[in-house]
């Protein structure tokens, strides 16, 4: 930066033309101008205006004359009554700095910027989680803060170990994102791994962790997740304990938690509230509703079209008789019933709460039972998609239910093609996708299939 | 990164071991022990797992030096580059034929139960697909899908053959124990030919994280898979009869139609067949690809396709089930007794002079 | 794109395309299907074989009857395709329960062949359905019971789930024959006939490698039950009918022996029966006599038995296979001639609790 006070105006002005919400102001303090610069909204005025202005354009008036033998040096001592603040030499640096909140001095005959920390964002409080309820438990849950986001691991980890590497991602978002461990407990070529592949990533913006997650994926093609969201701190902290690494983007209500492999999805932090022998039956509930929501429509399909002799004949001949006049195949039935519940869940998400239970209770109710009514569908075929959608509800991360509900897909086109050969052929693919896939080394079937016992 | 390097633990060799020797051939097995030795056709099945353990302790004796050089090039070293070539081959069809024929075995049961009116070559295709896939996943990939398959596989088997078993009649075992010394003989090596995945061993030392802790993991692996294939032999023949299980095909399946669990869905139990003829072919491929690599230097992609395609070419080819087991018969008295017996043998001696030259 | 993804995703649609157009050769609906409960076949030297197959009728959700669908055409399979082909549905026997063999078919031995290799080739059959003979098959499928109107499930259940204790019956699945006939065994078969609407047990049928051997009414089917402990128990009745004990316990043992140059086979009955619909005074009271009158009816009704298996020219009891597994030594002596020469004493041992 120059010395010279108007010199670096002018850059500065020129940098941030056109920017209606910028507030700039050129001061004459004493005997020489300063300048102050900021993004209006995202400072704390009444701060800028006590602690900056007040002191540089007041106070300082009451201090004797003969105390300005170096005026700049003088001014940052005396007339900046707050701790935290920087200085910076690069103009790009300090024009980063202001369009993340901070607020940017120049004085007459200093040939860097004072960079004083401002930061007050327009922001939500802490809520209630919304996508991971439980019943036991605290009940704050992450807001897009980033700081609020740290402040609410370290209130529950008052560890010196516990480390924050904050680092920025996005060549025009300049997103914060914070690398929370424990140092004596993580795997330092989990922690190195991690930071390489944040360093990797060149992308305009980071909106969001879950955009940061898939950009940190290696199986970009595959449809399970390799990294575990959540929005809840106490979760957040527990992983932290067990030697994982969870990474706040700030603008994120979400944080990323990994290594994640396959079980971990399938743990709740209410697991760890309960007693273990609830916990682990409810544990074991969600890994058989996962079976169900993966391989029941393509079962169905396999017995009532390939192979009825697995169903007991009381229930074939009711099935069979169900499905007398039914206008549509058996196949194409199922599959569109599917969509219609695809469709349904979708509208129910993009809807207003009460709205959004009532389409419930219009689509799946009533619209379903005229349906059967109407013989358009047959009353089984109903319960095995709703039974479907109810387990896929049951497993407590979105994301995989997700990866689910697509690999049903594939189970239920295989086994209309080819029966139960073709229902293990989908099935074994997807095992075999799932045995390739591994999260930061750690196989994902961790512990059921793979070995990390060292080399 | 630590499981980033493709190497598999002890635990998963053996559960390797034990899905590729209890593959397919257990559900035609009993139809020639019931043949042979009649109601006690069982005790071939203990016979060729007594072939078997030679085999694995001759084989286990190599796997240091195996694991250090690499199959190809371990094997150059002893017996040199032109000869290892032609060993290398023979190991490339062999595997490519036990593929074939167990995706003709299992597609011909298939097709009688679950896909009666669907040409074969289709069911083998399909089939082969997901294998082939598995095999381009790598080695390690194999071996943690073994891990997770070797419960949903032996979970039912057992389900259903343990019953069998208590349901079976065994009055009529002691029949025919005098006969011949010779069938004992014929009929163990027989058997112990058809434990088809023996011949994997060799092949996968190079991909233990371990190597001198293989010989008891092996040994167990096999006595585990010698006595799960026994009680399925036992099983039947008890439970069938010696005549009637000679006359089925698949009497393996046949059982467990008649069990008491399954009763009736002999259908939906054979699929689980689906998953050793997987992990077999996975390996098969797998493995056809490596040797091709090293024999040709062609990329093991191309190795792996043309692995698979052989295997599914070869399946095809026999007429009938019982031309597809005498083909079977012929082809692995020859190659079976040379890459089972023979080459370990050879090798261990060839090392044996130049142990110097290899300290292990 | 780039070249190589395209290429591979063209490979990746035409190998789709070709399977998905290839696919599906075994897909058919529910609705589509014809299930077949139970199948009656009968045998004449002029006619052929005559296949009858029910099949429920489905309506909403209920059963509300079904349909018997009859053919005669020179072979098994042509009569069921016969009857398959003047339907738009396909026959299914997933779910067959019952087997029902006409007199003219099991006393024809090609034709008993026929049928148990169509059955046993036939992967979609159960290997546990019920074989059962019957005088008149057009008769049996026709009845109505009460309880079950599908013939086929109603005489699976009746012989399966023990509804019968009050009668002896002999209950032979696909599988005991198949096994039976292998191993050179005889296997006897329930005979049907009408009581009250309804199918019940009348006689049985004594096969022996696939040709019927002799028919045993149904004190000589009870002495057969008592001789090779076959078949379920029942209520016992004797010349005096107010008189009945139920048995809940029967094993039968054998043994041979030489005695004189001649083989003999002691057959050794143990049964425990069960009197409680008498009062503990009338049992003080009459019970030995009770006793007396149940062995003497348990003798004469293996007396008979026996009898009537004489008259067979086949080994009815199994005494050459009973020999080879009892007694070796006896086996090699007399080698598969044994039924010729055995001389079999019945020892009875009747208890009541």
């Amino acid at each position: 930066m120059f010395t010279e006070i108007n010199s670096n105006i002018k850059i500065f002005e020129d940098m941030f033309k056109d920017c209606g919400d910028l507030v700039k102001r050129k001061i004459p303090v004493s005997d020489t101008f300063i300048y102050l610069l900021y993004f209006d909204g995202m400072n704390d005025r009444d701060m800028i205006e006590s602690r900056i202005l007040n002191p540089l354009m007041i106070e300082i008036r009451k201090v004797p004359p003969e105390h300005f033998e170096n005026l700049p040096e003088a001014l940052i001592n005396r007339g900046i009554t707050t701790a935290d603040f920087g200085e910076e030499e690069d103009f790009e640096k300090a024009a980063e700095k202001v369009m993340s909140g901070e607020t940017l001095l120049l004085i007459d005959g200093f040939p860097k910027a004072l960079i004083i920390s401002s930061k007050h964002f327009p922001k939500r409080g802490i809520d209630k989680p919304d996508t991971e309820g439980s019943i036991n438990g605290p009940k704050e849950a992450f807001c897009e803060n980033f700081r609020d986001n740290t402040a609410l691991i370290r209130r529950r980890i008052r560890d010196p170990g516990l480390k924050i590497k904050q680092t920025q991602a996005g060549r025009r978002s300049k997103t914060d994102i914070g690398i929370v461990y424990i140092e004596d407990i993580v795997r330092p070529e989990i922690l190195a791994e991690t930071e390489k592949r944040i360093k990797q990533i060149d992308i305009d913006a980071i909106l969001d962790s879950n955009i940061l997650a898939q950009l940190m994926s290696k199986d970009v093609l595959s449809p399970f997740p390799s990294f575990q969201l959540t929005e809840r701190p106490d979760k957040a902290a527990a992983e932290i304990l067990e030697g994982r690494i969870v990474i706040v983007v700030d603008t994120s209500p979400f944080v990323i938690i990994l290594p994640s492999v396959l079980a971990c999805f399938y743990q709740t932090s209410e697991d760890y509230y309960d007693n273990w022998q609830t916990a682990s039956l409810v544990r074991c509930v969600r890994y058989i509703a996962s079976v169900i929501a993966l391989t029941l429509p393509g079962l169905y399909i396999c017995f009532a079209l390939y192979n009825p002799s697995m169903l007991p004949s009381a229930l074939l001949m009711k099935m069979s008789a169900a499905r007398n006049g039914v206008p549509i195949s058996g196949v194409l039935e199922i599959f569109l019933m599917e969509l219609a519940f695809e469709a349904l869940r979708e509208a129910g998400v993009r809807m207003p709460d009460a709205i959004g239970q009532t389409l419930g209770i219009v689509g799946g109710i009533i619209v379903g039972q005229a349906a059967v009514d109407a013989g358009l569908v047959s009353p089984i075929v109903v319960i095995v998609v709703s039974l479907t959608g109810i387990c896929s509800f049951a497993i407590p991360q979105l994301a995989l239910s997700s990866a689910y509900r697509l690999s049903k897909y594939f189970i239920m086109a295989a086994a209309s093609l080819f029966g139960l050969v073709g229902f293990w052929s989908a099935l074994v693919v997807i095992l075999i996708h799932l045995s390739s896939l591994s999260s930061f080394g750690i196989p994902y079937l961790y512990p059921f299939g793979g070995d990390i016992k060292g080399d | 990164m630590y499981s980033d390097n493709g190497k598999i633990s002890v635990r998963q060799f053996q559960i390797l071991l034990i899905l590729d020797i209890l593959g397919v051939s257990i559900i035609v097995m009993p139809k020639y022990n019931a043949l042979g030795l009649g109601n006690t056709g069982f005790v071939l099945v203990l016979g060729g797992g007594f072939f078997a353990l030679v085999s694995v302790f001759l084989i286990c004796a190599l796997s240091g030096f195996l694991n250090a050089y690499g199959f190809s090039d371990g094997v150059s070293r002893l017996i040199g580059r032109p000869l290892s070539r032609l060993v290398s081959a023979g190991l490339v069809i062999k595997p490519a034929f036990s593929l074939g024929s167990d995706l003709r075995i299992f597609s011909a049961a298939a097709k009688l139960w679950l896909l009666p009116k669907t040409p074969v070559f289709i069911i083998s295709a399909v089939t082969l697909l997901p294998c082939l896939y598995g095999a381009f996943k790598g080695y390690e990939t194999r071996a943690r899908l073994g891990e997770i398959l070797i419960f949903i596989i032996l979970i039912p088997l057992a389900l259903v053959y343990i019953p069998c078993l208590f349901k079976a009649d065994y009055s009529s075992l002691g029949e025919n124990i005098s006969a011949d010394k010779n069938i004992y003989i014929k009929g163990s090596l027989y058997n112990c030919l058809m434990f088809s995945g023996l011949e994997f061993l060799m092949l996968s030392f190079p991909y233990l994280k371990k190597p001198y802790s293989v010989k008891p993991a092996a040994v167990w692996a096999m006595v585990f898979a010698v006595i799960a294939a026994a009680c399925v032999n036992l099983g039947a023949i008890s439970l069938l009869g010696a005549d009637l299980t000679a006359s089925y095909d698949f009497p393996g399946v046949e059982v467990m139609d008649i069990s008491v669990i399954s009763k009736g869905k002999g259908a939906v139990i054979m699929s689980f067949f689906y998953l050793p003829v997987v992990m077999f072919a996975i390996g098969s491929i797998f493995f056809g690809g490596e040797l091709i690599k090293d024999i040709t230097g062609l990329p093991s992609k191309g190795g792996k396709c043309f692995t698979a395609f052989l295997g599914f070419v070869l399946s095809l080819i026999p007429e009938n089930m019982t031309e597809l087991m005498n083909v079977n018969l012929c082809f692995n008295l020859f190659f079976g007794t040379a890459y089972f017996f023979v080459l370990p043998v050879i090798l261990n001696i060839l090392l044996r002079f130049k142990r110097d030259e290899y300290d292990e | 794109m780039n070249k190589k993804l395209a290429y591979v995703s063209i490979i990746i649609v035409s190998v789709f395309a070709a399977f998905l157009l290839s696919g599906c050769y075994d897909n058919f609906d529910l609705e589509d299907r014809s299930l077949c409960t139970a199948m009656a076949v009968d045998y004449a030297e002029d006619e052929g074989y005559t296949v009858i197959i029910s099949v429920p009728v489905l309506e909403d959700e209920e059963e509300i009857g079904r349909s018997l669908k009859e053919e005669t055409a020179g072979t098994l399979a042509e009569a069921i395709e016969l009857i398959d082909g003047k339907q738009t549905k396909q026959l299914y026997f997933g779910h067959m329960q019952t087997v029902i063999t006409g007199m003219g078919l099991l006393r024809c031995e090609k034709a008993l062949k026929e049928l148990t290799a169509y059955l046993s080739d036939n992967v979609q059959i159960d290997k546990n359905i019920l074989l059962v003979g019957a005088y008149e098959i057009r008769e049996i499928m026709n009845s109505e019971p009460k309880e079950d109107k599908l013939t086929g499930f109603f005489i699976s259940g009746y012989y399966d789930s023990g509804k019968n204790e009050k009668t002896f019956v002999n209950k032979e699945t696909l599988l005991a024959y198949l096994k039976d006939n292998s191993e050179d065994k005889t296997a006897v078969i329930p005979v049907l006939s009408i009581e009250n609407d309804e199918p019940a047990f009348s006689s049985a049928a004594v096969l022996k490698n696939n040709s019927l051997a002799a028919i045993l009414n149904r004190r000589e089917a009870q002495g057969f039950m008592w001789l090779t402990g076959k078949g379920s128990n029942g209520t016992l009745t004797c010349d005096n009918p107010a008189i009945t004990a139920d048995i809940i316990e029967r094993e039968t043992d054998c043994s041979f022996y030489e005695e004189d140059g001649v083989l003999k086979l002691d057959i050794t009955i143990n049964a425990v029966g069960n009197m409680w619909n008498y009062t503990d005074d009338e049992i003080a009271a009459n019970g030995s006599e009770y006793l007396e009158a149940f062995k003497k009816e348990i003798y004469s009704q293996t007396e008979a038995a026996l009898l009537s298996l004489e008259k067979t020219d086949c080994d009815a009891l199994s005494l050459n296979s009973l020999l080879k597994q009892e007694n070796r030594e006896l086996y090699k002596k007399y080698g598969s001639a044994a039924e010729a020469k055995t001389k079999v004493t019945v020892n009875l041992s009747l208890n009541f609790v």
